[in-house]
């Protein structure tokens, strides 16, 4: 979690107002145009492809066996794509290449990135973190921002992955080629550092999401204290104890009585314990003028003893 | 042995949550734990033994470390409170 929120600090907290369209580093798209030693030569088909099964009404639906093949080919340019991008982003960043990036020796352009120049893509990074207030080591960089960013990008294809498998199963009526592709395209998205960071930060949004909700439910578990409690409050409180004891079945009678007036609800024939008494206390009375009275209706004061009369003067006979 | 909690307005002062904690210890026994959670200070007490009246005295933290007990007094523990709104470290002594 911590973890977690620095690294989303790091690349979001910046100058340039968030990370949402700072990051583009990632592998060319299937559908996305891709021109010079990128293109690919099955680009052109699978883009009709797209276009007629997703933007077309008149286009003849595909067979299931169609709509998988198709998938499975724009799956394996996805990879194809994807691993040569992440192997350059790897090398760049065990290299030097990484380090002089967030060094800042020159890199300092936000533009947009393109295909697999992981030196771009450092350089869009380290724009991002420029802007940040905080310190960050490069040591830290290295070590935990770029695995942290593989990482999301290798569980978030998986898990698409995995969902467009066993989708194929299902008849083209419940699982279209148009939704196959939009699958596609999300599993591409997965693997592109914005794509990453969005993940790291809903996954990071739903754990503080997780521990505020358990702080809520630990704070209501626990009773709140009265709003004033004085000195007085502990004589006021130790004096309970003292009547009615700490150990069980120890002034029954009195117990009872409190309990009544304390308005506890009891099993039949059964005495309250100290701690559910003393719980039972410190709730209902939260004034400690009540906690006095209350305390004098159990054990009346008793009454000063009269002081004895002074005594008459002798009078003396003149 | 039975654990009683109950937790206190981050806005009390030292003074104040001092007095608060001396009152319940009165009724659940020794103070074992403090801890500051969210905006609460929220005190474990443990009914094993119930201590003096007012024989609490709560200290903050100098760094990481409790402060010299003072005269008489033996150092318990050291937990986290709010206070005034403010996370703090505490340490918790008894004093005679």
């Amino acid at each position: 979690m911590k973890n977690k929120s620095i690294l989303i600090a790091a690349l979001c907290a910046t100058a340039l107002g968030g990370c949402a369209n700072t990051l583009r580093g990632g592998p060319d798209l299937v559908s996305a145009s891709v021109e010079g030693p990128n293109a690919d030569t099955r680009f052109t088909e699978l883009k009709t492809a797209i276009e007629e099964h997703c933007f077309k009404i008149n286009t003849p639906r595909l067979t299931r066996q169609q709509r998988n093949d198709l998938t499975d080919a724009l799956l394996v340019i996805a990879d194809r794509r994807y691993f040569a991008f992440e192997r350059a982003f790897s090398n760049e960043s065990r290299g030097g290449t990484f380090l002089a990036s967030f060094a800042s020796i020159g890199l300092t352009t936000a533009g947009a990135l393109s295909g697999e120049n992981a030196a771009q893509t450092l350089a869009t990074l380290d724009t991002a973190l420029k802007g940040s207030t905080q310190a960050f080591s490069k040591d830290f960089l290295f070590d935990q921002t770029v695995p942290a960013l593989q990482n999301q990008m290798e569980a978030s294809r998986a898990k698409i992955e995995e969902v467009i498998q066993t989708r194929k199963e299902a008849p083209v009526e419940r699982w279209s080629t148009c939704n196959a592709v939009k699958d596609v395209m999300a599993y591409e998205q997965a693997g592109t550092l914005i794509g990453a960071i969005a993940d790291i930060t809903a996954a990071a949004s739903e754990e503080k999401r997780e521990a505020e909700k358990d702080l809520e439910e630990t704070k209501e578990a626990i009773i709140a204290a009265c709003d004033v409690i004085n000195p007085e409050t502990a004589v006021l409180n130790l004096r309970f104890r003292e009547l009615v004891g700490t150990a069980d079945g120890e002034n029954a009678e009195l117990r009872l009585k409190a309990a009544e007036a304390l308005k506890m609800e009891l099993t039949a024939g059964t005495v309250p314990t100290w701690p559910e008494l003393a719980n039972a206390f410190d709730q209902a009375l939260c004034d400690d003028a009540r906690k006095k009275d209350f305390l004098d209706t159990l054990d009346p004061p008793q009454p000063a003893p009269a002081e004895p009369a002074p005594a008459e003067p002798a009078q003396t006979e003149e | 042995m039975a654990e009683t909690k109950r937790s206190y307005k981050g806005s009390l002062s030292f003074g104040q949550l001092d007095t608060a904690l001396e009152a319940h210890e009165m009724l659940f026994g020794t103070i074992v734990k403090l801890e500051a959670i969210g905006e609460l200070t929220v005190a474990t007490y443990d009914d094993s033994e119930y201590p003096p009246l007012q024989s609490l005295a709560l200290m903050p933290l100098i760094g990481e470390g409790a402060p010299p007990a003072g005269n008489g007094a033996t150092h318990l523990f050291n937990g986290e409170a709010i206070v005034i709104g403010v996370k703090v470290g505490v340490a918790i002594f008894r004093t005679n």
